[in-house]
């Protein structure tokens, strides 16, 4: 009864002023609603992103994760007698599994703190005349790759440890750190 | 007699000005029933709702009004509270504009895009996904919606280092085709 009450009026008033209110429709809606998007750290963010064991091979820079290679403190390691290097060699394939104090599996973890399962893997823009860095499941052994990523990471689930294979042929020895963009993938599984 | 002739002078004066019948008034005031039921986002004539998918948690429907809401005060039940900075973030289907009207209708979203500093996020339909986040870079066009047409919007965040938040207000326009 209420519902035709009140379709009446809108006719009423239609048929008087303007046509623009016919039974139940709009000519137009105008609404405003609000959009918020938060920029988090990488441990709180929705890929969340996180370095593993000391050493400062990987570290948490300003909120985001970094590497050096050699790491910041690798001088300190092995504790009591530190090697110190210099760097990677030249025309090698180096993998770093873990930070130089050895004391956690993985150099860095990657969790799913989104809403759908997603399959991670690395890429490199530009490897002309740097080292070329491919992200490595450490439990697997896998190269994580845009052809061959990882298995679907859950939500919630994990982390995936991983580490860091890194190419070293054609790459010219020099005092100057290499610096290199690596971009870490997570891509939903479904299209959903 | 004299009355007689008040009226006969009225009855001239209708027939030259014809303003006043009889019954004329110069105003009236009457207060009427106008019954308008206001509805949350989900149910409105123009339905603004979180999606049904995975991707739904990251808009919300507080107060009855649609938000979307990447932040802290809205964690995914996994605890992320944010994009990354450095990254494209890329979230499909998180909120679905239907139209429960009875017309056709043009619905836009103005502003779709916020931009700080080189940081940005879009807000888009999820059928011109390639004008964003694609190769081509045509601009968005109306989304023509058919009565009980609905159409699902896509999130798209790009932070290289500097913002902390971004975002704003939007506001949804529904205009009947015809």
């Amino acid at each position: 009864m209420k519902k035709r009450r009140l379709l009446t009026i809108l006719g009423t008033l239609a048929g008087g002023g303007s046509l623009a209110l016919g039974t139940g429709a709009f000519t137009t809606v105008s609404a405003d609603r609000t959009v918020s998007i938060a920029v988090a750290d990488d441990a709180y963010a929705f890929l969340r992103l996180n370095e593993r064991g000391s050493g400062e091979r990987s570290e948490i820079d300003g909120g985001t994760l970094k590497f050096n290679i050699p790491g910041d403190d690798e001088d300190q390691y092995p504790s009591g007698n530190p090697t110190d290097p210099d760097g990677l060699g030249t025309d090698s394939v180096y993998r770093f599994g873990e930070d130089a104090a050895h004391d956690q599996s993985g150099l860095f973890a990657v969790r799913n703190q989104g809403t759908q399962p997603v399959e991670v893997y690395s890429t490199q823009d530009s490897t002309a005349g740097v080292p070329t860095v491919t992200m490595f499941d450490v439990d697997s052994g896998d190269l994580l790759t845009e052809n061959s990523p990882s298995a679907p990471l859950g939500v919630g689930a994990g982390p995936l440890v991983c580490g860091l294979e890194i190419d070293t042929h054609g790459v010219p020895i020099q005092d100057e750190a290499y610096d290199i963009e690596l971009t870490i993938n997570a891509v939903a599984t479904d299209g959903d | 007699m004299k009355r007689r002739q008040l009226l006969l002078g009225v009855a001239s004066v209708a027939g030259t000005g014809g303003l006043l019948g009889t019954g004329a008034f110069t105003a009236v005031s009457a207060d009427r029933t106008v019954s308008v039921q206001v509805a949350t986002d989900d149910q409105a004539l123009l339905a603004l709702e979180p999606t049904d998918g995975p991707n739904g948690e990251y808009a919300t429907l507080e107060g009855g009004q649609l938000a979307i809401d990447l932040s802290s005060s809205n964690p995914t039940d996994a605890g992320g509270t944010g994009v990354n900075a450095r990254a494209e973030t890329t979230i499909e289907d998180v909120f679905a504009v239907e139209n429960r009207g009875t017309q056709p209708v043009e619905v836009t979203l103005d502003p779709y895009f916020f931009d700080d500093g080189g940081d940005f996020v879009c807000v888009y339909p999820g059928s011109q996904s390639d004008a964003v986040v694609g190769n081509g870079s045509t601009g968005l066009e109306p989304v023509t919606l058919g009565v009980g047409d609905r159409e699902q919007y896509d999130v798209f965040a790009a932070v290289a280092l500097g913002a902390s938040s971004l975002g704003g207000t939007v506001t949804v326009t529904a205009d009947a085709t015809n």
